[in-house]
């Protein structure tokens, strides 16, 4: 079995999509059902950012993977062999 | 053109009469060349639309989700769904991604936190390691 460190940032990370996956599909799909008037709505935010965010999150994955592409590369280039 | 003989074509190009007069069968032998290449060319295309299946499936069966859902959310046919309905469609693409990604992150959490760690090979590695470069760092070579 993996130790300690290993352990705990997996499990941290099952945890963590377990729970962005019930607020998501609450706030998706139950939501819309539910009365205008009941006391869970006050917990979610309109229903547009049920969109933009995601979207938002996309772009700054995007970002930083470009980034540390970008990064890894200037730090590997090397200058030209002259013969 | 041959005077030999008379052929007479369907119109699909699937049968060939011929009278064959005189024992010339050259016009015969040529219509039957163009029937063969023309044949080989279907076989050819049946081959290559098999080939293309799978994509095609795919491509398929993706446009026919997407036209559902674009039926759905922009109210295409005017069927006037109830509220409820539409408000838990538009959203979807963004859901079905998001679920995914959260899937997928909960494989990768889960299979870090149950990998089988080999402490005893790790250690015999990392001492076979120091013992290699020894040698070599006697052996000359600069680390």
């Amino acid at each position: 079995m993996a130790t300690g460190a290993d352990q705990a940032v997996g499990m941290g990370l099952v945890g963590f999509s377990l729970l962005l996956f019930t607020y998501y599909t609450i706030w998706v799909i139950i939501l819309p059902f539910v009365d205008s008037d009941h006391v869970a709505h006050q917990y979610f935010l309109p229903r547009e950012y049920s969109v933009i965010l995601p979207g938002i999150a996309a772009l700054i994955l995007l970002l930083c993977v470009g980034t540390f592409i970008g990064v890894v590369t200037w730090k590997n280039r090397k200058p030209k062999k002259v013969d | 053109m041959h005077d030999s003989n008379t052929i007479i074509k369907f119109a699909d190009d699937t049968m060939v009469v011929g009278l064959i007069t005189d024992d010339d069968e050259t016009a015969y032998m040529e219509e039957e060349e163009g029937l063969l290449t023309s044949g080989l060319l279907a076989l050819k295309f049946h081959i290559i639309l098999f080939t293309m299946t799978k994509l095609l499936e795919w491509v398929f069966g993706i446009s026919v989700i997407g036209a559902a859902w674009a039926l759905v959310t922009f109210d295409l046919l005017g069927l006037r769904l109830p509220e409820a309905y539409r408000e838990v469609a538009w959203p979807m693409p963004v859901y079905l991604l998001v679920v995914f990604g959260c899937y997928s992150l909960a494989t990768v959490g889960y299979r870090v936190a149950t990998f089988n760690d080999c402490e005893e090979a790790s250690k015999e590695l990392q001492a076979q390691i120091k013992e290699a470069k020894e040698d070599l760092r006697k052996k000359g070579l600069k680390m």
